[in-house]
């Protein structure tokens, strides 16, 4: 027994009770005598300090969205329910921001509507576009992509448009379009980035697996995490090394987020590696269901189809997962479970529960 | 699915190299924000958050007791975005233990002891300097610490650590078995 259960016990608490939470933590869990000046939270790299608490947080919530930064997602929460709500479109853009990363849409798309009252602006269609995405409602999406026109965002438009259509099915019309969008060579990382990773979702739908992970290779140290799992999922079954090898430099630097850490698993089982990583990725799966989270149940669906099969809660957390976000992916991930069609139409009907 | 798109719509606008991507990084900073959203959309239903949970055990009814006994591990970055440490430089043990006073102030407002009528009860907590541990948890460092009440009429606990921090909970085995609490579920029957 750990030394800090004797301590327990000095306390006169029953070891025994105590026994299923040893179990449970047993994966990844050391007591520690650190020197003193050992490093236990990493300093965050300096902020910009220059702008305004919005912005600030603006930059925040980007930096979140890299792997291994997910924890800035709660700094920069927690710094905006400190702010008092101000009749800026810059506030209500974040506010959206937030709720929809909660997969709050409706609160979401109510933020936007306070925002284009204030003032319109191109980001609200993208993220009004974004949101029927994740709904399935791809005509809808278009439809949200329209007012970029209006605004002369033309390169924003055609992607957006070109991935709305894609989404309904009209993939060979506009896969060779997107490709001439990418022929463009000057453009800022984050429309690149989003234009990629469209290119890769589309060739993936063409069964060119392989160019799919062409187009997102070149681009994968600046990515943020969606990105690298689209990559790792895509190269899994051909290169599981490369995988395992990439996943794990990037897990030195700092805790991965449970969807990547869980790919780094499936590469370790895949190749042979050990354990290391698939015990860690267990401990997680088993504190998310200890903490009951409805949010986010594509890992743990994940988990059960992959890494530790069990076909009842596979199915079980993929339905959850395709009550709250439709994307394809979402969508893949249930039918892989066992769902068909018909039964994730009625399924739509439900409320989500455990 | 029914979709029509007329293509020749979107192709009239000629898909030309831009002529303000030269805009400076104060103008394209609210743009980054927005399209980064979009490309995290792609899968973003595959991404959760990091977590923030704290682990606990209590003893309520064993004898010499002066009141119920909790055990607490709780991470140190919950207690570095809670408590306004700045999260600009490293974050030592020594750190920590110079917070120490911080710390237990701040427990005892948010773990509040409360009688069977959930009327609150004017108790402390007290930690002994020794019982302050450093744990390891999922690659997440915790501070450990036991916590006794000297308040044996205390029939609540109302949990309100990290209320600020997105989807905090804590895992609290209880002799009655493991208990779940967070902001919306803050009360534990002792």
């Amino acid at each position: 027994m750990q030394p800090w259960s004797q301590h327990l016990c000095a306390f006169a608490v029953s070891c025994i009770s105590l026994q299923p939470l040893f179990a449970v933590q047993a994966m990844d869990t050391k007591q520690t005598e650190p020197p003193a000046e050992t490093v236990l939270v990493m300093a965050q790299a300096p902020a910009n300090n220059s702008g305004s608490a919005l912005k600030q947080i603006a930059t925040l919530l980007q930096q979140a969205r890299l792997p291994g930064q997910s924890r800035l997602f709660q700094q920069a929460q927690l710094h905006f329910q400190q702010l008092a709500p101000e009749p800026s479109a810059e506030y209500w853009l974040i506010s959206a921001d937030l709720a929809q990363q909660q997969h709050q849409f409706d609160t979401a798309l109510a933020a936007l509507q306070q925002a284009e009252l204030l003032q319109p602006q191109p980001q609200i269609a993208l993220v009004r576009a974004r949101i029927a995405l994740v709904r399935a409602q791809p005509k809808q999406a278009l439809a949200a992509c329209k007012p970029l026109l209006a605004f002369k965002e033309l390169f924003l438009f055609q992607l957006c448009s070109l991935e709305a259509i894609g989404r309904a099915g009209q993939v060979e019309q506009s896969y060779p379009l997107l490709l001439k969008l990418a022929s463009q060579t000057d453009m800022p990382l984050p429309e690149r980035l989003y234009l990629q990773a469209t290119l890769a979702e589309q060739a993936e739908w063409l069964q060119q697996p392989a160019v799919a992970t062409a187009h997102l290779l070149p681009w994968l140290s600046q990515a943020p995490v969606p990105f690298w799992i689209k990559w790792a999922d895509l190269t899994l079954s051909l290169e599981p090394a490369t995988v395992y090898q990439r996943l794990a430099t990037l897990n030195k630097d700092a805790a991965l987020e449970d969807s990547l850490l869980l790919r780094l698993a499936r590469a370790e089982q895949l190749t042979n590696q050990g354990q290391h990583y698939q015990q860690l990725a267990a401990a997680q799966i088993q504190l998310r269901e200890r903490r009951q989270d409805l949010l986010h149940s594509a890992d743990l669906a994940y988990f059960y189809l992959h890494l530790q099969p069990n076909a009842r809660k596979a199915q079980q957390y993929s339905g959850l997962n395709y009550q709250q976000a439709k994307e394809p992916d979402d969508h893949k991930l249930a039918l892989q479970s066992g769902w068909t069609q018909a039964a994730l139409d009625l399924l739509d009907t439900e409320e989500p529960s455990l | 699915m029914n979709f029509h798109f007329n293509f020749r719509y979107l192709l009239q606008h000629r898909m030309q190299p831009r002529s303000h991507f030269s805009r400076d990084w104060n103008m394209l900073q609210p743009r980054l924000t927005a399209v980064l959203a979009v490309v995290l959309g792609l899968s973003s239903t595959a991404q959760a958050h990091s977590l923030s949970t704290s682990y606990g055990q209590l003893e309520t009814k064993t004898a010499h007791m002066t009141g119920p006994v909790l055990q607490l591990q709780l991470a140190l970055s919950d207690l570095q975005l809670t408590l306004g440490w700045s999260t600009q430089r490293d974050l030592t043990w020594t750190m920590v233990k110079d917070q120490q006073p911080q710390i237990l102030v701040y427990l005892q407002q948010q773990l509040v002891l409360h009688d069977s009528n959930r009327q609150s009860l004017a108790c402390s907590w007290q930690s002994a300097d020794s019982d302050w541990q450093l744990k390891q948890i999922q690659q997440q460092y915790y501070l450990q610490l036991s916590l006794q009440s000297n308040c044996p009429t205390a029939a609540w606990l109302h949990y309100r650590l990290f209320t600020q921090i997105h989807e905090h909970k804590a895992l609290l085995q209880t002799p009655n078995g493991e208990q779940v609490l967070a902001e919306a579920t803050p009360w534990l029957a002792l």
